[in-house]
């Protein structure tokens, strides 16, 4: 028995009870497979849902059954009531979005997080709180009041294991106020630190830290709007001002964001997701609108949005001369040209904008290395090589037939896709060999790393190639005996 | 009808025609800032004495052949651009953006930044993109076309309709960008392109030489032409060959 209903429990039905137990007490009882990954799933998606309200969010770690209901969701909601118009506002509001998702929700609002469990889970008791007629609020512990809320409640809200919980009862120590007033040592000696740990947790003497969500962030605003927003244009503006607002509070941390992402909480619980990347740190709003655009298009409004969240989860300090104007002359990239790459980037893909570095290398492969546009690694050093390159290198050499007149001259004449090009003049060899002083294999697959020999020709057409011979020339006699192997790698002008 | 054509009126007629063109030969002449390929034949020919900037050219190249020598021809005339915009501050940007095609990589090659440097233009000014599509190209090229802090923007593609080159060609206009299109293959429908030009190798006296034959095909206010040019990447000029406009005869076609 994982979790009983609400009315099973009041019949007696505990968690942890075996099921033909449960169901000699409770002939009626209807029992379905227990899904613990879906049940975990279904956490982690309402804790990402309950980002909207802070960004301190975090499913609570299954894994042991406790009496008292499975696994919550933790809120940090330090500070973040006030935007809310109080805590009791705020737990209101919760509980009625998880309702209308179709959850029970049960809130505990404390000081520490194990005072928050036990009341949310074991507060009924004393439902006080219960605000006039605007609805639940939860069970809110008023500041310096844990130790009171916590005394009458069972041992059980302790986050004790079951049995631990039967030990106690066994003692009659039914209640928390009950541990509270007894020595400590016989607890530790009989039941190990579980009791006071927790009871320290509860108590806030032990600092007890929820580990959020990985995505919680500094540097992230939030709008929500009065109304759900179910146009484009309304998310569009929507997204304006969010950025507008994050431009200001990065400005003032001298900051610029690589990386933003807008996350679009749905009424329905839907969380829908943008995200760009910029190549150098930028913070104005019109250049990062833009970089949204495209995206924008592609995002759902479905039933509504109501609350639309934009974080920088990658920020690098911004330079001064990346501030508009102020390098409008100078010779280091400007603004424009960044948001120009920038543009480029987020539609063709980050890998497919780039700049040629040269490279101290005579390997043709190696000699231009791609680059990020302004990546700034040591100066290009000019090429070592004088002689002759082709303007235009084909991706992987290809395999031509060729003709020589000697064995280890260049050809006269050779086909290449089912071309046939006649020699008039030829220039060369120019021998490369391997890196040796290189580990990896410097030529591309599928060629080993064999000697070449570079020629340029020309044909009588008036077109000029640049092909090779791979390996050393061999007399007749030497093994292998293949005959040599020649392959087109580039084109001049 | 009174019948008679008063050369007045059509004069006036065609100065409208170019004024709605905003490119006749008077106009461009005026206030655009001028590319000067350096040799008084080739510029002569063209009514702006040079190739007008912030304006779209196309050049065409046949083949693999053809298309490096297009290639080079587009390194050649961006070389002469940065050399012009050498030490001015004012002047545009020094840098390039090269749009490919991804899948054409395989059949005509990569720019090789080697090759490049060796005809002028430096890698390190120079961004290259890659696209899907002649779509993604088309795109590309208008951003580029749009952001003043570039030179010159060189797009390889297929094939442009005539409504896509009238855009590149207006942004070219407003922004004062030059852009190249590097044109694949024969067929050439109708552009808003200023000129087009082919270009084919021809084999030189010695290897060593990059020679080419430069085909006028489309110029707005001016005639075709065609002349045999030789560039020599260290003093980045033409000189054209006068040997081959007589003796030699017309280049050998690669054969099928």
């Amino acid at each position: 028995m994982a979790a009983p209903s609400a009315v099973a429990e009041t019949e007696g039905i505990r968690p942890s009870l075996p099921l033909t137990d449960a169901r000699a007490q409770l002939p009626g009882l209807k029992a379905f497979p227990a899904d613990p990954v879906g049940d975990a799933k279904a956490l982690a998606h309402i804790a990402e849902w309950c980002g909207a309200y802070t960004p301190w969010t975090a499913p609570e770690a299954g894994g042991e059954i406790l009496e008292g209901g499975g696994a919550g969701v933790w809120l940090d909601a330090t500070g973040c009531a006030h935007l809310f118009g109080g805590e009791a506002k705020l737990t209101r509001m919760l509980i009625a979005r998880i309702q209308r998702l179709g959850f029970t929700a049960r809130v505990g609002l404390a000081e520490t997080p194990g005072a928050a469990w036990a009341v949310a889970r074991f507060g009924h008791a004393d439902r006080a709180e219960l605000d006039g007629n605007k609805g639940d609020v939860g069970r809110i512990v008023p500041p310096g009041g844990v130790r009171a809320a916590l005394t009458p409640l069972s041992v059980m809200a302790l986050r004790l294991p079951v049995d631990v919980v039967e030990g106690l009862y066994g003692l009659g120590l039914r209640h928390v106020g009950d541990l509270l007033n007894v020595p400590r040592a016989p607890l530790t000696a009989r039941f190990g630190d579980v009791i006071t740990r927790r009871l320290d947790q509860a108590l806030g003497q032990v600092f007890e830290p929820i580990s959020p969500r990985p995505e919680t962030l500094p540097m992230r605003v939030r709008v929500m709007p009065a109304e759900p927003l179910g146009q484009h244009t309304d998310i569009a503006v929507g997204l304006k001002r969010l950025l507008r607002q994050l431009e200001a509070r990065l400005r003032r941390k001298h900051l610029g964001a690589r990386r933003l992402v807008l996350n679009l909480y749905h009424v329905d619980g839907e969380v829908s997701r943008a995200s760009i990347g910029a190549s150098r740190p930028a913070r104005d709003a019109d250049h990062l609108f833009r970089l949204f655009a495209d995206r924008l298009e592609g995002l759902d409004p479905g039933f509504g949005i109501e609350v639309m969240a934009l974080a920088a989860p990658v920020t690098e300090p911004l330079s001064p001369e990346q501030i508009p104007l102020a390098s409008r002359r100078s010779r280091s990239v400007s603004a424009e040209l960044g948001a120009l790459v920038d543009r480029l980037q987020n539609r063709l893909g980050t890998e497919n904008v780039m700049r040629f570095d040269l490279r101290e290398s005579h390997i043709p492969e190696r000699a231009a290395a791609p680059v990020p546009v302004f990546h700034a690694g040591p100066p290009a050093s000019p090429p070592p090589s004088t002689c002759r390159r082709p303007v235009r290198l084909l991706p992987q050499p290809e395999t031509i037939e060729a003709t020589a007149m000697i064995p280890d001259g260049p050809p006269v004449m050779f086909r290449w896709r089912r071309v046939l090009y006649r020699i008039s003049w030829a220039e060369g060899p120019e021998r490369i060999a391997p890196e040796w002083w290189l580990k990896t294999v410097p030529w591309h697959r599928p060629w080993d790393p064999e000697t070449r020999d570079y020629y340029r020709l020309e044909a009588a057409a008036g077109s000029r190639f640049w092909v090779f011979r791979e390996g050393l020339y061999r007399t007749a006699g030497e093994l292998p005996e293949d005959p040599p192997r020649w392959y087109l790698h580039g084109l001049f002008a | 009808m009174t019948g008679h054509h008063c050369p007045a009126v059509i004069q006036q007629l065609r100065t409208r025609i170019a004024a709605i063109e905003r490119m006749g030969p008077d106009e461009a002449g005026a206030g655009r800032p001028v590319l000067a390929l350096g040799q008084p034949a080739i510029d002569a020919a063209l009514p702006w004495s040079g190739l007008p900037l912030g304006c779209l050219h196309e050049i065409v190249g046949q083949g693999a052949g053809g298309f490096a020598a297009a290639s080079g021809f587009a390194c050649a005339l961006l070389d002469r651009l940065g050399n012009s915009n050498g030490d001015d501050m004012t002047a545009a940007g020094v840098t390039v953006l090269w749009c490919l095609q991804t899948h054409e990589v395989r059949e005509h090659g990569v720019p090789y930044a080697p090759g490049f440097a060796a005809l002028g233009l430096d890698p390190a000014h120079t961004i290259v993109t890659r696209g899907r599509s002649d779509v993604d190209i088309l795109w590309a090229m208008e951003e580029g076309l749009r952001t003043p802090e570039v030179a010159a923007v060189v797009g390889e593609t297929g094939g442009v309709d005539f409504t896509y080159s009238r855009r590149l060609q207006l942004a070219a206009e407003a922004s004062g960008v030059t852009a190249f299109i590097l044109r694949r293959g024969e067929d050439m429908p109708a552009s808003a392109a200023v000129t087009r030009w082919r270009v084919m190798p021809i084999p030189g006296t010695d290897i060593g030489h990059t020679r080419w034959q430069l085909e006028l095909r489309r110029c707005r206010g001016g005639a075709p032409n065609e002349w045999f040019v030789e560039w020599n990447d260290e003093t980045s000029d033409f000189t054209v060959a006068p040997e081959f406009r007589h003796g030699t005869p017309e280049p050998q076609r690669a054969y099928a």
